[in-house]
C-alpha cells in the first residue's frame, strides 16, 4: 500500500461530470471533508477521512472527467494523482442508465496500475427508463468487482467500501479484462514500448506511457523527450507515421464497451422508445417521409386557410370597413387629407396587415404544434436528404438549412465554409430558401386569388420555389464546389405528447414579434406609400407612384401583371415582405367601400399573372434586413449582385410559369 | 469502430445518431457515446455561434439550425474533411 501511515487506506473516487460522485463522496465523509485546490492548480481538490470496520480510510474526490488524455487540467489533475500518489483503490462511479458514455473512463483506468472498483450509480434512474443492468454479470464481463449503488438514497454505499477494501488488500489478484488496441497497430505498441523499457521515470508505466504516446498525448511526448531523447528520436518517426492509431485505440475501447453492454444491459423493447422508432420508420423513409411531409404542408396549408379564411375576411371587412368608416366620420372637423391618411393609409394599409393575424395565430399554432410533438426535426431531416439525392449536398446546405425559418441566419451561416469563392455563391443561394414572412404573404394572397384550390396553388408554389433553389444549388455544387462534402448530425427528439402552454408561447412569442414589425417598419411604409401615391394629385392615377408602377409596367406584362399597383407592392416588400399586403391594402382600398381587399385585389389578375406574381413574391429581392446580412458578409458589391440576381431569376421564373399557365 | 464511424460521417449530407447506429450495427446510445468524443477530441465540431444567436428569435428556429435545442437541430458539424487540429500531438511535439 502506498499510504502515508500504516493501515490507512487511500481511495480515489473518479467517475464522468453528474454521475453522483460527489454525492457518494458527501454520503461516506459526512462533515470530516477537507476543501481547497490542487496543488498548482485552480480545480478544486476535496478530500475527506471515514472509518470502516476499524480501518481509517482517506477519501479523495478527484475532478469529473470523460477521459485521461490531458485534454484539460481535470483529466491531467486525475491521472496525474492516481500515478503520483498511487491510492490503494479507485473506485470509478458510473451511471447505470448510461453506461455507454460512462465505461470510456473505465477502460482507460484500467490501463493504470491501480485496481479498481465499480460503483453502479442511479440503478433506479435505469430502472425508471426500463433499462435492466445487471452487476453481477458486467462484473463476470469485466473482471473488476461491481456494486450497484442509488447514492442519492445511501444505498450501496457501504457495501461499495467493503469491496474496495478487499481489492486494496488483494491488488495482486486484480486482473481485469481491459480493451484491446486493433492488431493493425499492435506491432507498433511493442516497437514503442519496447523503445521505452527502463528510460522513463518510474512514476509512468512503459506500456501505458507508449499507449499514451500512440494516442498523440503531448504531455507523455514531452515527458519521453525530456527522461530519454534518444528514444523519442527513434519513437518520433513511428508516432509520425501512426498518426491515425488514435481512433484505432479509441474505437477499440467501444468496441469493448459494446461488449460489455451487450453483456450486461437489457433495453426496454416496448414503450416511448419503440414507438419513436415506430414512426420514424414512417416519418423519415426516403419516399414514404417525403410523401407525409408533402401532406402534412398540404395539411398546414389547408388548416390554416380554412380555419383563418372566414376570420380574416371578418377582420379586413371589419377594418376597412366599419373601423375605417367610424375614423373617417370622426375625422371629419379635421382636414380631409389628413383623414384621407389616416384611413386609406394606416387604417386601410398597416391596419389590413393585422387582418394577417388569424392567420398567423393559425399558422404558428399548427408548427408549434409539430415542433412539440418532435415532428418538425423529422421534417427538416427528410428535406435535406431529399436535397441529398438531387445533387444539393455541398457545403451550401447547412447555410441554406438555416434559411427555411429566416434568410438572415442563412447568410451568417455561410460563415462554415471556408472557401471564399464558395461561400460568396452560398451567399447569393440563401434568399432563394423559402422563409416564414413570404410563406404568411403567399398565405394571405392565395385564398383570394384561387378561393378552394389555394391550398394546392401554395404547395405548388413552395414545390417551385424549391424547383428553383435546387436547380441553382445543383448548378453552383456543380460548377463551384466539385463535390467537396460536409456533414452534420441532428438530434432527433422522441414523439411526445404536446404541451399546450408551450404551443401558445410559440404562438405568443411568434404574433408578437409580427405585430411590432407591424407597428414600426410596416406602418412607416404603408405612409410612404400613402403619401406617394396621393401626391400631387390629383387622384391616385396621377401621384408619383402610379408614375413609378406605369413605368414599370412593361415589365410587369411578362408575368401577365399590367397593374401598376401590384408592381408597387412588390417592390416595397423589400423592404420587408409583409409590406406587400399594407401596400395592396393602401392602393386597393382608396376611396373603395363595401367589397373586401381579398376580392378587389382577385378581381384585378387572371389566375395565371396571380400566381405568376405569387411566383415573384416567392422568389423575389431578399429583404433589406438579408441584403444587410449580406453586406455585413460580403461587402455592398455582392450584396447589389444578390439583389440583381434574385431579381432577375424572379423575373425569369415569373415569366416562364406565366407563359406557360396562360396557354393551359 | 471509431474510425468507421467518421468515415460514415464523413461521405456528407445529414445524420442522425440513430441512422448511424443502423450502418455500424450497435445501439444508439453508444453512438451518441462516440460522437460525444469525437467532440471533445476536435473532429466534429458545434455550429458557429451566431447561427444559435441568428435562430434565436426565428419562428423555425427549432426545425433547423438552432443549436442546443430540446427539440431537435443541428448539433454537430464535421470540421473539414473530418480533420482533428491538434491531432498527433505526440508526433508533433
Amino acid at each position: 500500500m502506498s499510504s502515508e501511515a500504516a493501515g490507512l487506506v487511500t481511495i480515489a473516487l473518479a467517475g464522468q461530470p453528474n454521475v453522483g460522485k460527489s454525492t457518494v463522496f458527501n454520503r461516506l465523509t459526512g462533515l470530516n471533508q477537507h476543501v481547497g485546490n490542487w496543488p498548482g492548480k485552480t480545480v478544486e481538490q476535496k478530500t475527506g477521512e471515514m472509518e470502516y470496520e476499524g480501518t481509517p480510510i482517506r477519501l479523495v474526490d478527484l475532478p469529473g472527467t470523460y477521459s485521461l488524455t490531458a485534454n484539460s487540467e481535470e483529466e491531467r489533475v486525475a491521472r496525474d494523482f492516481i500515478l503520483r500518489e498511487r491510492p490503494d483503490v479507485v473506485i470509478a462511479i458510473v451511471n447505470a442508465a448510461a453506461l455507454e458514455r460512462n465505461l470510456y473512463l473505465l477502460a482507460e483506468l484500467l490501463v493504470l496500475p491501480r485496481p479498481v472498483v465499480i460503483g453502479l450509480n442511479m440503478m433506479d434512474v435505469a430502472e425508471s427508463q426500463g433499462v435492466r443492468v445487471e452487476p453481477e454479470v458486467l462484473e463476470a464481463a469485466l473482471k473488476v468487482p461491481v456494486v450497484p449503488l442509488v447514492a442519492s438514497r445511501n444505498q450501496g454505499l457501504l457495501p461499495l467500501v467493503a469491496a474496495a477494501l478487499r481489492v486494496a488488500a488483494a491488488p495482486g489478484a486484480f486482473a481485469p479484462l481491459r480493451p484491446e488496441i486493433r492488431a493493425t497497430h499492435r506491432p507498433v505498441l511493442a516497437a514503442i514500448a519496447a523503445g521505452l523499457a527502463g528510460k522513463l521515470p518510474p512514476l509512468y508505466p512503459t506500456d501505458w506511457a507508449a499507449l499514451k504516446l500512440l494516442e498523440g498525448d503531448a504531455e507523455i511526448a514531452a515527458v519521453v523527450r525530456a527522461a530519454a531523447p534518444e528514444a523519442w528520436d527513434d519513437i518520433h518517426p513511428l508516432l509520425l507515421k501512426h498518426e491515425d492509431a488514435y481512433l484505432d485505440i479509441a474505437g477499440g475501447r467501444y468496441e469493448w464497451i459494446a461488449r460489455m453492454v451487450r453483456a450486461a444491459v437489457v433495453r426496454p423493447r416496448a414503450g416511448v422508445v419503440t414507438i419513436t422508432d415506430r414512426l420514424d420508420r414512417v416519418a423519415t423513409h426516403p419516399l414514404g417521409g417525403l410523401a407525409l411531409l408533402l401532406g402534412v404542408l398540404a395539411a398546414v396549408f389547408w388548416l390554416t386557410y380554412a380555419a383563418a379564411a372566414p376570420l380574416v375576411s371578418l377582420l379586413g371587412r371589419a377594418i376597412s370597413g366599419s373601423l375605417a368608416g367610424a375614423v373617417r366620420s370622426a375625422l371629419t372637423p379635421a382636414p380631409s387629407w389628413f383623414a384621407a391618411f389616416v384611413v386609406d393609409g394606416l387604417i386601410r394599409g398597416a391596419g389590413m396587415v393585422l387582418s394577417f393575424l388569424p392567420i398567423l395565430v393559425f399558422f404558428f399554432a399548427l408548427i408549434g404544434l409539430l415542433e412539440d410533438v418532435g415532428y418538425m426535426a423529422r421534417m427538416a431531416y427528410v428535406m435535406d436528404r431529399f436535397m441529398h439525392r438531387l445533387g444539393l449536398h455541398g457545403k451550401s446546405s447547412l447555410p441554406l438549412f438555416l434559411g427555411f425559418g429566416c434568410n438572415i441566419p442563412a447568410v451568417l451561416g455561410t460563415r462554415i465554409i471556408e472557401d471564399r469563392r464558395a461561400r460568396l455563391l452560398t451567399l447569393l443561394l440563401a434568399p432563394l430558401v423559402p422563409c416564414t414572412a413570404r410563406l404568411a404573404v403567399v398565405t394571405f394572397l392565395a385564398p383570394a386569388f384561387f378561393g378552394e384550390l389555394a391550398t394546392w396553388a401554395m404547395v405548388g408554389l413552395v414545390a417551385l420555389n424549391l424547383v428553383v433553389l435546387v436547380v441553382v444549388g445543383v448548378a453552383l455544387n456543380k460548377l463551384v464546389f466539385r463535390g467537396a462534402k460536409t456533414a452534420f448530425i441532428m438530434e432527433m427528439p422522441l414523439y411526445h405528447v404536446p404541451n399546450l402552454r408551450t404551443i401558445g408561447l410559440f404562438v405568443w412569442n411568434n404574433v408578437w414579434a409580427f405585430l411590432k414589425k407591424a407597428g414600426s417598419v410596416i406602418v412607416v411604409v404603408a405612409a410612404i406609400v400613402w403619401a406617394l401615391s396621393s401626391w400631387p394629385g390629383p387622384g391616385m392615377e396621377h401621384s408619383v407612384l402610379a408614375g413609378l408602377g406605369r413605368a414599370l409596367t412593361p415589365i410587369g406584362a411578362w408575368i401577365g401583371v399590367d397593374d401598376w399597383r401590384f408592381i408597387v407592392a412588390l417592390l416595397t416588400s423589400f423592404v420587408a415582405k409583409e409590406n406587400t399586403i399594407a401596400t395592396l391594402g393602401v392602393l386597393f382600398s382608396a376611396g373603395e367601400r363595401g367589397v373586401g381587399l381579398a376580392g378587389r385585389v382577385a378581381a384585378a389578375l387572371p389566375p395565371s399573372a396571380a400566381f405568376a406574381f405569387l411566383a415573384v413574391q416567392m422568389l423575389f429581392v431578399p429583404c433589406a434586413a438579408t441584403v444587410a446580412a449580406t453586406r455585413q458578409e460580403a461587402g455592398w458589391r455582392w450584396a447589389l449582385l444578390s439583389v440583381v440576381m434574385l431579381l432577375a431569376l424572379s423575373l425569369a421564373v415569373g415569366s416562364v410559369t406565366y407563359q406557360v399557365l396562360s396557354r393551359m | 469502430m471509431l474510425a468507421r464511424l467518421l468515415a460514415l460521417i464523413a461521405e456528407g449530407n445529414l445524420h442522425t445518431a440513430g441512422d448511424l447506429a443502423a450502418a455500424l450495427g450497435v445501439d444508439r446510445e453508444l453512438v451518441e457515446a462516440m460522437l460525444g468524443e469525437l467532440e471533445r477530441q476536435g473532429y466534429l465540431a458545434r455550429p458557429p455561434s451566431t447561427c444559435a444567436a441568428a435562430c434565436a428569435g426565428c419562428a423555425l428556429g427549432a426545425a433547423c439550425g438552432r443549436v442546443e435545442t430540446p427539440s431537435g437541430g443541428v448539433s454537430l458539424v464535421l470540421r473539414r474533411g473530418g480533420e482533428q487540429p491538434g491531432r498527433g500531438g505526440a508526433a508533433k511535439a
